[in-house]
């Protein structure tokens, strides 16, 4: 990995050994909060619920006809569960990543770790790593627990194709997160701005609904985001039985979005980082 | 704290400065003004949406018999207005100790020679004063978008009945605040209530799905709704305004109910913040961070 400015020049191996290490350490500050823990993983449950309880008020039943009509399943519970999932991992990058070096700021670590002879996006990867391992294990719990209480219907013999197609996915979340950390690390204040970014997306992704619904502009802004087709796809996958050829449509342009937002994302992330070290405001509150 | 005419005088001039102070610190960031007005109908149009994939229009049959009335769209825009106000009693009320705690001016604060309740109130006005503008804000901006149909000539008795729920509101503010003094990081606790009361409280669905949903348990699970100041407050406001809505509290019995939990959320916020901060400061850690 080529180091950036003001950086040693490691091998890979080492730039991955320090992947694993930021992601350790993450995992232990994580740890030492056991009411977010506790909160991370019990809260998404009352999330969806209440997504799930208005759908029983609209309709009356767990299947939707109409739903049935639009998106190929009437089965609105497990349509929205597998939606929730896979935005879940687009917050908890999109949060993760902003929150990474901003918290470095808060706790007055940012300068040291960029003095360390690695490259930066080690350590940004680290992080963006440990918060999808605790939403992954999360998810994983709250699967269980819906599949107990409300009977998910999931193809569960295409997961290992679901999270095929969800790391194909994964580089343009990641690109985003780079992207994110970088405009963070000038303009400091992140959390109105992704605050509008969170709800934006809430909005725009077709976690509850399918994209038919949404008037076309939105639907065209939504087809601009790379967590919609791998919603799209995962839902394809694990609810319509669909083969891996069948999601291929879907795979194509998230693809393109991996290496847009990866080339972006490093791109932003090192301008944004020469114009803090230039201003010479990178420990700036 | 005296209770004569001149003493009382002087704390609701603390009380009233205290707001103005606050609306000023608000109106300073303009971009947060601008994310609460707007950002709300970012959060209720999804609501919309997924009622269009479900039943393919604005009514649906089930909310009938569920609700009396089948207009989803208008029920949910009601909900999500006056959950604003649960918001700001939360995040505003709740944490504005807290935040005084961030800027180092809480114990400036605690030693002017005022009540606290009169700072309490102060801060909980100030809210009260930007969340009805939010709230008439989104109200205004949704109805345009999504077309809500209320029946404008009960505007009064719903105003009045959500301002019955402010105050009962203020307590909830009271009682967060004096927990966030004494335990300090609140995000968790803040987090949870905010959800818990989200999914019990008939915000986007009415009351009695509860029971159609959870089975026998829902009866319990309504009646723990019914402990928080918006549900009577929801019913009462939905039965003014929204045609053909069939409450699941009478009218009357939500507008005493909520009188009742309003006393008891002022009482109960007033002896806890009291009984925390004499022990806050005891334990000399008013400004411990």
């Amino acid at each position: 990995m080529k180091p950036t400015e003001g950086g040693g020049a490691l091998g890979l191996f080492d730039e991955a050994r320090v992947v694993g290490v930021v992601l350790k350490k993450e995992l232990v500050l994580y740890l030492r909060y056991p009411v977010w823990v506790l909160f991370d993983a019990l809260m998404p449950l009352l999330w969806v619920l209440s997504l799930v309880i208005y759908g029983r008020a609209l309709v009356g039943s767990p299947y939707s006809e109409n739903l049935a009509r639009l998106a190929n399943t009437g089965d609105y519970v497990s349509f929205t569960i597998v939606g929730m999932i896979v935005s879940s991992f687009a917050y908890s990058t999109l949060w993760g990543m902003s929150y990474a070096l901003r918290g470095e700021q808060w706790s007055g670590t940012l300068e040291s770790t960029f003095l360390a002879p690695c490259s930066r996006f080690s350590i940004l990867l680290g992080k963006a790593f440990s918060s999808m391992l605790t939403t992954s294990l999360w998810v994983f719990l709250q699967i269980s627990l819906v599949s107990l209480v409300f009977g998910l219907n999931v193809k569960f013999l295409n997961l290992p194709f679901a999270m095929l197609f969800f790391l194909v996915a994964l580089p343009s979340f990641i690109g985003i997160g780079f992207s994110l950390a970088g405009v963070v690390l000038d303009f400091k204040e992140h959390s109105a701005f992704v605050n509008f970014l969170s709800s934006l997306l809430g909005l725009l992704l077709p976690i509850s609904y399918p994209l038919s619904v949404l008037p076309p502009v939105l639907r065209y802004f939504s087809y601009l985001l790379p967590p919609t087709y791998a919603i799209e796809g995962m839902r394809s996958l694990l609810i319509m039985d669909s083969g891996l050829n069948e999601v291929m449509g879907l795979a194509v342009p998230l693809i393109f979005f991996d290496v847009f937002w990866l080339s972006a994302g490093i791109m932003i992330f090192a301008r944004e980082e020469r114009r803090v070290l230039k201003k010479g405001t990178l420990g700036y509150y | 704290m005296k209770l004569d005419a001149a003493s009382m005088v002087l704390e609701l001039k603390a009380a009233v400065s205290t707001a103005r102070k606050e609306i000023l610190i608000n109106l300073r960031y303009p971009l947060w003004v601008v994310f609460w007005a707007i950002m709300p109908i970012f959060w209720l149009a999804p609501f919309v949406f997924q009622g269009h994939a479900l039943v393919g229009g604005r009514f649906s049959e089930s909310f009938r018999e569920l609700a009396g009335s089948s207009d989803y769209v208008t029920f949910t825009i009601i909900g999500s207005s006056l959950y604003a106000y649960v918001m700001s009693a939360l995040w505003g009320t709740g944490l504005s100790l807290r935040r005084e705690q961030w800027g180092g001016t809480l114990e400036t604060i605690l030693i002017a020679p005022c009540s606290r309740f009169s700072i309490l109130f102060g801060k909980a006005l100030s809210d009260s004063v930007l969340t009805s503008f939010y709230a008439a804000v989104q109200f205004t901006l949704a109805s345009l978008l999504f077309g809500a149909r209320i029946r404008v000539e009960n505007l009064f008795f719903a105003v009045s009945a959500v301002l019955l729920m402010i105050l009962a509101l203020y307590g909830i503010g009271l009682i967060l605040s004096g927990l966030i003094l004494m335990y300090r990081e609140p995000g968790a606790l803040l987090n949870f209530v905010d959800t818990l009361i989200y999914t019990v409280c008939p915000v986007n669905y009415p009351l009695r799905t509860l029971m159609l949903f959870f089975g026998g348990v829902g009866y319990y699970v309504a009646m723990v709704s019914i402990v928080f100041p918006l549900t009577p407050a929801l019913e009462a406001v939905r039965a003014f305004l929204l045609p053909s809505f069939n409450p699941y509290l009478n009218v009357a019995i939500a507008l005493s109910y909520l009188a009742a939990v309003t006393l008891v959320f002022l009482t109960l916020g007033m002896l806890l913040f009291s009984v925390v901060e004499k022990k806050v400061r005891r334990r000399g850690a008013v400004e411990a961070y």
